[in-house]
């Protein structure tokens, strides 16, 4: 309940962070906070906290290798 | 190029938040449904003697369903889950509605590349590449939600009976698989409905 509520709270900071300009700060912002919340569904509501997160951290290795190389044209094009 | 043009509007980031958010209920939801009944099962292994225990064993392992001790306690816990389900699944079409209602007003703004797309001025190049991905990464994300949905309502459905332990382990796992399209979802609001709102 206690992590259902910080995530709420999360979601109006960020939307309310979105509309202050604040340039290239903006993005970082929002990525933070993104990253913050991922990790609390990641611990609190698929498990993770109570058991090793070995596997976890393996598979988001390859996820993540897979998402750069298939973001390659969005980062790179100008 | 990506934060060229972010879709604007207030009125539909609101909407969308407000999705966020009822996703997010869905997936507590679901969540409580999937636990609940783990708690409840093993308050009534607890309060059973072991011959009972022993007996649910065997009754499982033939897939017979729950002990006689067990029966009410179960009745009461499926009932709750199944309601819960019921209630992360409306959500979760609710939230396909609005991505439905999303589209088909990107449609008629002509924003739509490869079915309809014109865009005028020095930026249509990166906004035609932001709505290729907006494109993919939203539809790809909707068509995971519709099999957690299908997913949902088969457990929904299979609860109607007694459930046994592997009927609650499935679960378990359909419950970490909401949970990981939920993580998706954080952050391509991030990425597409939160930048560019500023100027």
């Amino acid at each position: 309940m206690v992590s259902w509520l910080a995530l709420l709270a999360l979601l109006a900071l960020t939307v309310t962070l979105a509309y202050r300009p604040l340039g290239a700060f903006n993005m970082v912002a929002a990525l933070a906070i993104g990253t913050i919340k991922a990790a609390i569904v990641a611990a609190v509501f698929m498990e993770l906290r109570r058991r090793g997160s070995q596997n976890a951290a393996a598979g988001l290795f390859w996820l993540g290798i897979l998402l750069w190389l298939g973001s390659m044209d969005f980062l790179t094009r100008t | 190029v990506l934060v060229a043009e972010a879709p604007a509007g207030p009125v539909r980031v609101v909407v969308q938040a407000l999705a966020l958010v009822l996703a997010r209920v869905a997936v507590v939801q679901a969540l409580v449904a999937a636990t609940d009944q783990r708690r409840q099962v093993a308050k009534v292994h607890h309060r059973c003697t072991p011959v009972q225990k022993s007996k649910s064993i065997l009754k499982c392992d033939r897939g017979e369903g729950s002990p006689a001790c067990a029966v009410e306690a179960f009745a009461d816990a499926r009932g709750i889950s199944r309601g819960l389900l019921a209630g992360a699944i409306l959500l979760g079409l609710l939230f396909i509605g609005l991505k439905g209602l999303e589209y088909a007003e990107e449609y008629r703004e002509h924003l739509v590349p490869g079915i309809d797309f014109a865009f005028d001025g020095p930026l249509a190049d990166g906004v035609e590449l932001f709505f290729v991905f907006y494109f993919v990464a939203t539809t790809l994300h909707a068509l995971h939600m519709l099999v957690g949905i299908g997913l949902l309502a088969t457990f929904a459905l299979l609860m109607r009976r007694a459930g046994d332990s592997r009927t609650r382990a499935a679960l378990h796992s359909a419950a970490l698989y909401w949970h990981f399209v939920d993580v998706v979802w954080i952050f391509l609001f991030a990425l597409i409905y939160l930048p560019g709102r500023s100027s």
